[in-house]
């Protein structure tokens, strides 16, 4: 079997953009999910969501 | 430099352990600095959720320091993966998949409290089944919950950037490891991709994002990060990826075997040869060069039997995994790139981590059909030389299509150039093959102008 490590470098500013990322992403599902409320508070419809909000 | 007899050459770069083969067995060392992790990775169930769901690849662990290894834990003998193939061999359907996996398992560890501490296309093979299978047991590490993923960066390079460069432009990913065996840099990717993909949360985020802060040259505060951060990008990128497609093209190559075509007599009647040949004769491998979406691959497949099917075309190759995996893999055949003209060479450090593709393939039965035309025809490859390449690869059964210069696409490839294939018939093929084979059985395909042969290898030339 072969097989190849790869001891990794992270790369500069690589957690650094993990960090951002992972903000854009909290903000973005922040606002999803508010949509939805207001959206179930008009039509009535109750919408269940999967995602955990972490923040 | 190998510091143990049969130390695998590519096995140099993780401390935690390696891999080395002794007496024709695959054996894997765990060292002693990897002890804390990989009783984690067992003690928390996380190796038997893995390798039950065929996620992970399967060990069994024996308690022999079998190098007297100072540094030595324990020594596992992993499950044999029947071929070894490379991202650069992979349709970007398999890249994908590869790349799902990954993630896949990157979650299930955040959950029992690891994460990987790289991710590489090189830490996946296709198994028996030919489904992707993450083989390096060691890339486990056990998480505190508050670190950025070290091995983000790599996994964006390596598989992030070539399947969006297929994607979004048509790069095909086989082809762009063999300029970036270890993935294409950000920045390039970002400069390649521009405004194609500025819309598409997936490059905009960690691509074009990642680019302009690693240029910026910016120092991150740590401490602030969480797994629930993690998480959130790890599904950002499975959800991107999952959605990525092949764009749609239609290849000379890939509707060759176009169910319009497949109904002909010519296809009908050599599909019957060709099965009859087949069922005459006993063997554990076959590859199949110039296998196109797999259709007569298939015919070769048993679930005990190794099956590799190549074709240069990324697409067919992509058709032909695709096709298999809708029906649950029933079939078993390995689709890879290859084009034998340029095969993959010996490549990585040293030239000895990753073997050439010839180095590779030993095969009880070979099958060519309709391949040899473009090789000596078109490409001007001797038949001599054929031969030659074949021999290599095959142990004992060789089923080979011969297209005679009377055949509509050769007289297509010679009107655009000069004959200077005097040898070129079937009697000259014959007399050339011969050296290596011997002629078993001959059927002259009554629909076209093409003979069917099955020889087998002389013993002199095993």
């Amino acid at each position: 079997m072969l097989h190849f490590f790869l001891y990794v470098d992270p790369g500069s500013g690589s957690y650094l953009v993990q960090a951002i990322i992972a903000a854009v992403l909290g903000a973005a599902f922040y606002f999803k999910s508010a949509w939805w409320r207001i959206k179930s508070f008009f039509s009535g419809k109750k919408k269940k969501s999967k995602e955990e909000n972490d923040e | 430099m190998n510091d143990y007899p049969g130390k695998h050459p590519a096995s140099f770069r993780d401390p935690s352990g390696f891999v080395f083969e002794q007496g024709g067995k695959i054996y894997r060392q765990v060292n002693q600095l990897y002890k804390e992790h990989f009783d984690h990775l067992v003690n928390s169930g996380l190796y038997s959720q893995l390798t039950q769901a065929g996620l992970l690849v399967q060990h069994d662990t024996i308690q022999k320091n079998l190098l007297n290894s100072p540094d030595w834990y324990l020594t596992l003998i992993p499950e044999r993966i029947p071929f070894i193939s490379y991202p650069y061999e992979w349709s970007f359907d398999q890249l994908k998949d590869a790349a799902l996996l990954t993630l896949k398992i990157m979650r299930k560890a955040l959950d029992k409290g690891m994460i990987l501490k790289d991710a590489t296309p090189y830490n996946i093979q296709f198994n028996a089944q030919a489904r992707p299978v993450f083989i390096d047991t060691l890339s486990f590490e056990s998480y505190a919950g508050h670190q950025p993923w070290v091995a983000y960066r790599q996994f964006c390079e390596t598989f992030l950037a070539p399947l969006l460069l297929n994607a979004y432009l048509g790069m095909e990913s086989s082809r762009l490891f063999f300029s970036y065996p270890d993935g294409v840099p950000v920045q390039q990717c970002a400069s390649w991709l521009r405004f194609k993909s500025r819309f598409h949360s997936l490059a905009l985020l960690h691509i074009h994002l990642q680019k302009a802060v690693t240029n910026g040259r910016s120092k991150v505060q740590q401490g602030s990060f969480t797994k629930a951060k993690l998480l959130r990008i790890v599904e950002h990128l499975d959800g991107g990826i999952s959605k990525l497609k092949l764009p749609e093209r239609r290849t000379e190559w890939n509707q060759y075997y176009d169910p319009l075509l497949t109904g002909s007599p010519y296809i009908r009647e050599k599909e019957k040869v060709f099965a009859e040949y087949v069922g005459g004769i006993s063997f554990s491998s076959a590859i199949d060069l110039g296998c196109n979406n797999g259709y007569f691959t298939r015919m070769l497949s048993t679930h005990e039997r190794l099956v590799v099917g190549t074709d240069f075309d990324n697409d067919s190759i992509n058709d032909f995994y695709a096709a298999q995996k809708k029906e649950g893999n029933a079939h078993h055949c390995l689709p890879l790139v290859a084009d034998w003209l340029h095969p993959a060479a010996s490549s990585g450090w040293e030239n000895a981590e990753q073997k050439s593709l010839i180095d590779r393939s030993s095969f009880d039965l070979v099958v060519a059909l309709a391949l040899i035309h473009h090789l000596t025809v078109a490409r001007n490859v001797p038949l001599e030389h054929i031969v030659s390449l074949l021999s290599k690869i095959c142990r004992r059964w060789l089923i080979i299509e011969f297209v005679t210069k009377e055949d509509e696409r050769v007289i297509d490839i010679l009107e655009r150039k000069e004959d200077r294939f005097p040898n070129y018939n079937p009697a000259g093929f014959e007399k050339i093959f011969s050296g290596r084979f011997n002629l078993i059985r001959k059927t002259d395909l009554k629909q076209g102008h093409r003979m069917l042969y099955l020889f087998e290898k002389k013993p002199t030339h095993g």
